[in-house]
């Protein structure tokens, strides 16, 4: 179905693509709003995503890739939406609407917390290969392919990620800061 | 220690959670964006029409062919038989005498309605622009309207201020490349063959050209020279401190980026292979630095993609004969421009990054930390311009694109300064242009050629004089 309503937006049905983009905009928003970590952020960059895929849709040579395609239009534009905000190396709050029940909770949440600091802490291309590989499910050459990038920057650039996000949680298993602290 | 299994487990659990709902919002947004938001129809993308359906190429030629017979009908009837210069067809030499061209009498009952004609003589686009060591200029091959290659060549002399016929080259050639040798001969090398507006090419058997021509001046000859080892078009050619010539990168049939390189030495008239690249990679720019070493930058990775852009960059060593990675680009970018300033760094202008077509962004390259940087933006976005280091160490940029849908090309130029890092509008051409050339003159001034204009390859040149800051019409 896809194939027919891309070739009828190439073409310039706007009804067409508005039927691309409700079927495409929930899986758009969850990686941009896991790339951002920020759901305002994340719908900026599909909002854009989705009018840069309509301008160029007519340059799109199969059909059958928009998806793929669409997905690589909104990592530029998270990576453009990243440049904007600096959100990756600052202001962390991660603090839960009522306070932890317990022990065990406390505990998740500050697991999640530094999880949160870690991740903001890379890049977003960084960010971007974890998001393909830990929620989309996807290999490196998967993501290499789907993004556009060699294997190999692919490769390195989950490397890069997992020895931060790694480094990011021995670090403060060693010394675990207060849950809604600010990073400089 | 974290092992990589827990650390998958916690990190898919992290990116579980999340927002996985697109507010309705957002979607009428940009639909309503969308209503004034233009799609871009590329000019000119042979490799990707060779990839559409017959029946689409076979219309798309129809309504060239229709466009062309029945535009140049019209302008026979506005301008009368006397001013064209017949064309049979556009890979076709012009049929010129001696005398300078647009001023030749066309040949009675000459075939062929055109008005493509001006002081170079057809119009042509994606064509090469080489100063030779008389000063004079080399124009050779490039495409004409309908994307028709050219074999035809002419020489601008500075001091007649005229185009004259020379060659033909041996093969109708379109985004090859011209490098001038150091005993004053010129290397044509690759290039595509298409011809879409006589025959369009059957599925899966468009090629690209292996072959090198090599021009001579005295004799205003081209002689086959070569092969290469790989058909390639949109390559770089880059001349080597020792006189050989580095072909890098390019596309190859079925539109592939490849990421081998060649060396030609014309010593012997051979290519040999030489290192590869770490990324296959077309439409990317090669500079050679002041220590004799070779910047490549970004570029496609793949085949004709809007938003397939490297930001990664290598050098190749020729000491060596390997590439090797150097810093990145901010983004990945491609049909950029690259110049080598004069104090050593690299101005990287324009391009375009995967999704945005024209932009003004600049980097520069720092070979001794081996690093890009940003720099200022230009007065305009643009893709395809192109950019020529002034003997005073500026760099004049010109032209280029930005609005392909809307075939909106620009005239506006502008110029670097290095001193400062700052780009100031200068004068304008006269002829809005894209795909042209620029080529410095030995007098310093700069001779802009051809390229697309408002509908159709440009035949008109202009020079720009930097010392009055101005266009004025050449030949």
């Amino acid at each position: 179905m896809d194939r027919d309503l891309v070739e009828q937006a190439q073409r310039g049905d706007r009804e067409a693509f508005g039927i691309l983009a409700r079927t495409h905009g929930d899986r758009l928003i969850a990686i941009a709003q896991r790339i951002l970590r920020d759901v305002g952020r994340a719908e900026d960059a599909v909002q854009q995503t989705l009018v840069i895929a309509w301008r160029e849709l007519p340059g799109l040579r199969d059909p059958d890739r928009f998806d793929a395609w669409l997905q690589r239009l909104l990592v530029h534009a998270s990576y453009a939406e990243a440049r904007r905000s600096r959100t990756w190396s600052a202001n962390v709050r991660v603090l839960p609407s009522e306070g932890p029940a317990g022990p065990d909770e406390a505990t998740a949440l500050d697991n999640r917390d530094l999880l949160e600091r870690g991740f903001r802490r890379l890049p977003p291309d960084q960010r971007a290969m974890l998001v393909f590989t830990h929620y989309l499910g996807l290999s490196p050459t998967e993501i290499a392919e789907r993004l556009g990038i060699p294997v190999g920057t692919a490769n390195s650039r989950l490397h890069y990620a997992h020895r931060a996000m790694r480094a990011a949680i021995e670090a403060d298993e060693r010394a675990l800061p207060v849950a809604g602290g600010r990073l400089g | 220690m974290t092992t990589q299994r827990e650390l998958d487990r916690i990190l898919d659990g992290f990116l579980a959670d999340g927002t996985n709902e697109l507010a309705d919002r957002v979607i009428q947004a940009a639909l309503a964006d969308i209503d004034h938001t233009p799609q871009r129809r590329h000019l000119r993308a042979p490799r990707r029409l060779f990839m559409t359906t017959m029946q689409t190429r076979l219309a798309v030629a129809a309504v060239i062919g229709v466009l062309a017979i029945g535009g140049g009908f019209y302008l026979l009837q506005r301008n009368g038989p006397q001013t064209g210069v017949p064309v049979a067809s556009p890979s076709a030499v012009p049929t010129l005498g001696a005398s300078p061209i647009g001023r030749a009498t066309p040949p009675a009952g000459s075939p062929g309605p055109t008005a493509l004609v001006g002081p170079m003589g057809v119009g042509r686009q994606i064509q090469t622009s080489t100063r030779l060591n008389d000063g004079r200029v080399l124009i050779a091959g490039g495409y004409a309207l309908g994307d028709g290659s050219l074999a035809s060549a002419v020489l601008y002399d500075p001091v007649t201020n005229t185009f004259s016929p020379t060659g033909p080259m041996a093969g109708a050639r379109g985004y090859h490349t011209a490098t001038l040798l150091k005993d004053g001969r010129v290397l044509v090398v690759g290039g595509g063959t298409a011809n879409w507006s006589a025959t369009l090419p059957p599925e899966g058997a468009f090629t690209f050209l292996a072959s090198a021509e090599i021009y001579d001046p005295a004799t205003g000859t081209f002689t086959p020279t070569g092969p290469m080892a790989t058909p390639r078009e949109v390559h770089t050619a880059t001349l080597l401190e020792d006189g050989r010539v580095l072909i890098v990168g390019g596309m190859t049939t079925q539109s592939e980026s490849v990421a081998s390189a060649e060396l030609f030495d014309p010593a012997t008239g051979t290519f040999s292979t030489t290192g590869t690249m770490k990324n296959a990679r077309a439409f990317h720019t090669a500079t050679r630095l002041g220590d004799g070493r070779v910047l490549i930058v970004g570029g496609s990775p793949a085949a004709w993609n809007n938003s397939s852009t490297l930001d990664s960059a290598e050098i190749y060593d020729p000491a060596t004969g390997t590439f090797s990675t150097t810093g990145s680009l901010s983004f990945g970018l491609t049909f950029h421009a690259a110049t080598l300033l004069k104090d050593g760094r690299v101005l990287i202008t324009g391009g375009n990054n995967g999704y945005q077509g024209n932009l003004a962004s600049t980097e520069i390259y720092d070979p001794i930390s081996g690093t890009f940087t940003a720099g200022k933006t230009m007065v305009n976005g643009r893709v395809y311009q192109t950019t020529t280091l002034l003997d005073d160490g500026r760099v004049l940029i010109t032209g280029g694109g930005d609005d392909y849908t809307n075939r909106r090309f620009l005239s506006s130029a502008e110029l670097y300064d290095p001193a400062t890092g700052t780009f100031v509008a200068t004068g304008s051409l006269a002829t809005a242009r894209t795909y042209h050339a620029a080529t410095l003159l030995t007098d310093g001034r700069v001779l802009v050629t051809g390229g697309y204009g408002a509908d159709a390859p440009v035949a008109a040149a202009e020079i720009y004089d930097p010392t009055t800051g101005t266009f004025s019409p050449a030949g």
